[in-house]
């Protein structure tokens, strides 16, 4: 039987090992594939699911195994190099799988997106902002933390707008004005996945439309709430 | 010891007891020899200034009289200004109570009469000393337009001049560099002398008795001479004899030389100590920080880093001992010394208060080994400058941690964060991942909630904080060290919480500066 939302990395490295950590206990399924046979033994030592694998392969195994609708893919090689060509080589095999790919320098970033990584994970962006943040900002890093890793009751969340939601073509200025509910509402994904604040001028002014992704903040009781009255429910 | 002596000695232990009197001249020699002293170029300023006043008013007054005042200014004033200088350096150029002490616990110990003359001899010896040096000579010629009856010492005031050296760097520099050629130059100057001696009196006895040459001195010789060899050539004395026509071939042939030759010294000598000056240059600009972050290898990461730093106005020193790097530093605008981070040495040379100035040290270079090496180096130079060192293998967290850094920074830790979060929710993370690279016109600060605020404003609802069109996330409270997140208008303010705002930076700024009006 296909597994559902089922999550393959590729490689197995430090930061597949934290990945790993991550997500153990959010996803049912996981998946590792290396290309090094001592690796493979490590990590079938380890108990982990996996298998080898060759940059060369036609993926079969993958098609056989799992639904690729619902399969969500980390390319974490060792080199940005292998993580480009995977990442081309999966999106030519199957167009519709979700691709995070790990990328160490802005050159490669821009070629993971060209060859289709849905998400690039930047490790030296990502390291820069944690290191300038905790100088600079030093609550801001930990409120921020808490809030994305959940270690507070407050949760951030994503509330797609729907077909009968009474604020299609409404601004986000004006869902605002209506919210009563004390949520957040940070910012909204447009269809050409383009994110507006809306503490900004332009994001206040942002029209919503059919399946722009509202981003808040609030507590779970609240959030559900707020999502029932954003769909007009 | 008879009773001057005694006198003496109790005085000499009094002053050396006295930590005002020590606070006191240590205040005063830095503001006078410590280049390294914050406040010292005010001094310097002041007295550049003074120098040029003084130039100027000279100037002035050989065409039009100036106002008595200026005379004053200049005469009394700043000739006063400098002698002061003169005598503060003077005093503390040596300690002459510890001279006393040394002398008398000498004698003491060899069980011996004091012997005060013995100690006021090498008092004065260290004061003689001073008083000799070419600085100091300088100095006293300044202060001697102070006896203004004398008009010729009215032109001491161009030695003022060379009290520039005193106060600038780049002098400094300059003259430092020729002293490396001290040899060549006066080799050089020997050849000039000889070449213009033997010029000078051949043209004299070539042309002073004849009637058609303008040359009849020996004092009009040298100095045709001196006009040719350096090829200025005025023409205003001329050889009219085929013997002194061929007497000035010559000179003018040896003045090409002396040119080149003299150029060639003084462009050696620069080039050879260009990479010394510009450390040093760099070295007195770093110890002039009030502030600054000091970056210990300038890897990929740290080239982000620094780069964020310095857009948001921070000051950031980098230092590797890789001159490849440290040059890739510079052209991005860094300041930027090759040093190896895991020796001492390249602590000390920094010659700064690591307390005050330096705000954080972050080792980021790329290999664990190195960050623990320059951590335990740092830490024996400093023990409680904040350390911040990228992990590169978790099993090394430990060693980090023992070799005293503050903040571990480990960037797969990081990348497994995100993966859980790029997995569940990735618009939401997109969107707090866009907030903190800060290019997109919201803004995440943080604004302090002081003791003048905090007795204006006790809670929430007083922020008023929608009309500035922000959002706040959450208080973060300082004391509980946890985060209050979208706080009711009733949750209460005191000072230390830190507000986690959301908003165009402008905006914020309007807000910080509101909280502040309401408190005046």
């Amino acid at each position: 039987m296909m597994s559902k939302d089922t999550i393959l990395l590729f490689g197995y490295n430090d930061f597949t090992k934290e990945i790993l950590k991550q997500l153990t206990n959010e996803h049912t399924k996981i998946h590792i594939y290396t290309m090094d046979k001592r690796l493979l033994r490590e990590g079938k030592t380890s108990g982990y699911n996996i298998s080898l694998f060759d940059l060369g392969d036609e993926w079969n195994e993958i098609s056989s195994l799992h639904d690729t609708e619902n399969l969500r893919v980390f390319s974490t090689l060792e080199n940005d190099a292998e993580n480009i060509f995977l990442t081309i080589s999966l999106r030519a095999a199957f167009e519709n799988i979700y691709i995070i790919a790990l990328a160490r320098n802005q050159e490669s970033v821009n070629k993971l997106k060209i060859a289709g990584a849905n998400k690039v994970m930047r490790i030296l962006q990502t390291t820069a902002n944690i290191i300038t943040e905790y100088l600079q900002k030093p609550a801001v890093l930990e409120t921020v933390h808490n809030l994305l890793y959940g270690e507070s009751d407050v949760l951030l969340e994503e509330i797609t707008i729907g077909e009968s939601s009474p604020y299609i073509g409404q601004t986000l200025e004006a869902l605002e004005s209506a919210n009563v509910h004390n949520i957040i509402i940070l910012a909204v994904q447009d269809s050409t996945f383009k994110t507006h604040f809306s503490v900004t001028k332009k994001g206040s002014h942002h029209r919503l439309t059919l399946d722009d992704i509202l981003i808040v903040i609030g507590y779970n009781d609240k959030l559900k709430a707020f999502e029932h009255f954003v769909e007009g429910k | 010891m008879n009773f001057v002596s005694r006198i003496t000695v109790d005085l000499a232990y009094t002053i050396q007891n006295s930590a005002r009197y020590r606070h006191i001249k240590h205040l005063f020699y830095n503001i006078l020899e410590n280049n390294n002293y914050r406040y010292k170029h005010y001094l310097d300023y002041f007295m550049i200034f003074l120098i040029f006043s003084s130039v100027v008013i000279l100037i002035r007054e050989v065409k039009s009289p100036m106002h008595d005042i200026w005379q004053y200014f200049n005469d009394y004033f700043i000739s006063l200004i400098f002698l002061i200088e003169y005598l503060l350096r003077l005093w503390v150029y040596s300690d002459s109570s510890k001279i006393i002490i040394d002398h008398y616990e000498t004698d003491e110990f060899l069980k011996r009469d004091f012997r005060l003359w013995q100690a006021v001899q090498a008092i004065v010896a260290a004061k003689v000393d001073y008083i000799r040096s070419f600085q100091a000579i300088i100095d006293l010629f300044a202060i001697m337009p102070f006896f203004h009856q004398l008009r010729l010492l009215r032109l001491f005031i161009l030695f003022r001049v060379f009290k520039l050296f005193r106060y600038t760097q780049s002098l400094k520099y300059f003259v430092s560099v020729l002293a490396t050629k001290k040899f060549e130059l006066v080799t050089l100057l020997v050849f000039i002398a000889v070449i213009m001696s033997i010029s000078a009196i051949l043209i004299y006895v070539m042309e002073a008795n004849n009637p058609a040459s303008q040359i009849n001195t020996l004092f009009e010789a040298f100095y045709w001479s001196l006009v040719t060899i350096s090829t200025v050539g005025y023409g205003d004395f001329a050889p009219a004899t085929d013997g002194g026509r061929a007497v000035a071939m010559l000179i003018i042939l040896g003045g090409i030389g002396v040119l080149a030759f003299s150029t060639s010294i003084i462009v050696t000598a620069f080039t050879e100590r260009l990479d010394e000056i510009k450390e040093g240059r760099t070295l007195s600009d770093i110890s002039h920080l009030k502030h600054f972050y000091l970056i210990c290898g300038y890897s990929e990461v740290a080239q982000q880093v620094a780069h964020k730093l310095q857009r948001s106005g921070d000051d950031v020193v980098i230092m590797d001992a890789d001159p490849d790097r440290i040059l890739r530093a510079r052209e991005h605008t860094m300041i930027a010394f090759q040093a190896d981070p895991g020796a001492e040495e390249s602590y000390k040379r920094l010659r700064v208060d690591f307390d005050k100035q330096v705000t954080s040290i972050l080792s980021l270079q790329d290999d664990d080994v190195q960050n623990v090496f320059t951590a335990l180096t740092i830490r024996s130079v400093d023990k409680k400058v904040n350390i911040i060192s990228l992990l590169h293998k978790k099993q090394n967290r430990k060693k980090l941690h023992l070799a005293g850094v503050n903040k571990i920074v480990y960037a797969q830790e990081l990348i497994g964060l995100m993966a859980k979060e790029m997995s569940g929710k990735p618009v939401a993370f997109e969107a707090i991942h866009l907030l903190r690279s800060e290019d997109v016109g919201a803004y995440v600060e943080e604004v302090i909630i002081d003791h003048k605020i905090a007795e204006r404003i006790d809670k929430v609802s007083q922020l008023n904080i929608k009309a500035f069109r922000l959002i706040l996330i959450g208080v973060y409270k300082e004391g509980l060290m946890k985060t209050i997140f979208n706080p009711e208008g009733e949750v209460p303010l005191e000072k230390g919480d830190i507000l986690i705002v959301i908003g165009e930076k402008i905006l914020i700024r309007e807000f910080k500066l509101g909280l502040h009006l309401k408190r005046a």
